[in-house]
């Protein structure tokens, strides 16, 4: 191996050093009973279970909103519209999810997996980036349609304050994740085109 | 059907088995990629258990197109550039470790603290590149580990031998 060309001060510095942690490693056990039986516990089997939880209850929030719009007597329009949006929702997030859950994504090369990483967070903030003003006139419609559908006031003013609420709560953190989430995959990506180049 | 049941319950038993000898043989090294890529002994703790699931999750299908060493490398690495750091701490089993890297009462330990240090200060990949020169792993396996080519290796590990040394003048 062609060490020489690259051996500096530092370098060599950091090859004592990591002897000295290997020495240490050496005199420890680290791994334990309890460790690798919590690993071997079918975790990743629990983690499938979960996912394949929330999927079905994804899957069933979509009847569930066509029966209480329905139910509290809103317009087909309304209904439909939030029906497409959850089935596009629930689609979006599953097909987006079905690489990470891939058992042998942490197997392939680093620059392999910081993309498909990055390009699952970039497929999320985009996400987000069209869900946050939907959301937004869904909601005007929603009050809209509750006031229409004749509620008497005092819970009107309730369901609005509620909603509006949580709804500035939800939509500022939402704005605040995709920034993160914008600003991480784009470190990443930057990152992996230097390697490129 | 009792017999193909048997059959699975076995080979499970000896998966388990290889899983752990493999796990105890290369302890050391995902510890150390953990570390360097942690900022407190919890953080080693939760990167060290999600690579192990991340391990246990492939092992079952590993068909052995790459060596085992490498494959490893590239689990470890993986989980650690990939991971969110949620602090999963009521989740996690301690490691039976009775050091704390992270407390510089010793010269070894300040030592290996320096090590940290500068590692540290490296972009992930970077990062993962020196670690990996560090354990005198070929150029050819690092281009392998890290999906790049053996010339970009090279480039990469000179950029970082300039960055390194560009990191102590600036302390001096």
């Amino acid at each position: 191996m062609d060490n020489i060309y690259f051996d500096s001060v530092e370098l060599q510095d950091m090859k004592e050093q990591i002897s000295i942690l290997k020495e240490k490693l050496d005199k420890e056990a680290i791994v334990n009973e309890a460790l690798i039986r919590r690993v071997l516990s079918d975790k990743a089997e629990k983690l499938k279970i979960m996912g394949l939880g929330k999927t079905v209850i994804s899957f069933l929030s979509i009847p569930m909103i066509v029966w209480c719009t329905t139910f509290l007597g809103m317009s087909l329009g309304f209904t439909i519209i939030s029906a497409i949006f959850l089935t596009i929702a629930f689609l979006y997030m599953y097909n987006s999810h079905r690489e990470i859950n891939n058992t042998n994504l942490m197997c392939d090369d680093l620059i392999e997996v910081g993309k498909r990483v990055a390009r699952l967070k970039q497929s999320y903030s985009s996400w987000i980036k069209f869900s946050i003003p939907f959301v937004t006139i869904w909601f005007c419609w929603f009050f809209y349609e509750l006031y229409n559908a004749g509620l008497p006031l005092p819970n009107l003013y309730a369901a609005v304050v509620g909603v509006a609420v949580g709804g500035v709560i939800g939509g500022t953190i939402g704005v605040m994740k995709y920034r993160k989430i914008q600003r991480v995959s784009k470190e990443l990506l930057q990152e992996i085109e230097k390697y490129h180049n | 059907m009792f017999e193909k049941k048997i059959t699975i319950i076995k080979n499970m038993k000896t998966l388990e088995l290889e899983f752990t000898q493999l796990v105890k043989e290369y302890k050391n090294t995902i510890y150390t990629v953990c570390y360097m890529f942690s900022e407190d002994s919890e953080e080693v703790n939760d990167l060290f258990q999600e690579t192990l699931v991340n391990m246990w999750r492939g092992f079952k299908s590993f068909k052995g197109e790459s060596s085992i060493a490498t494959w490893i490398w590239r689990i470890t690495l993986n989980t650690c550039i990939s991971s969110e750091r949620k602090k999963k701490t009521n989740q996690l089993v301690p490691l039976s470790v009775n050091i704390n890297l992270f407390d510089s009462t010793d010269d070894d330990n300040r030592q290996i603290q320096m090590l940290h240090e500068r590692i540290s200060r490296l972009k992930p990949f970077d990062r993962a590149i020196v670690l990996l020169w560090l354990e005198n792993i070929s150029y050819e396996e690092i281009a392998a580990i890290v999906g790049i080519s053996v010339k970009n290796v090279s480039v990469r590990l000179f950029r970082i031998k300039e960055e390194l040394k560009n990191m102590s003048n600036k302390e001096k």
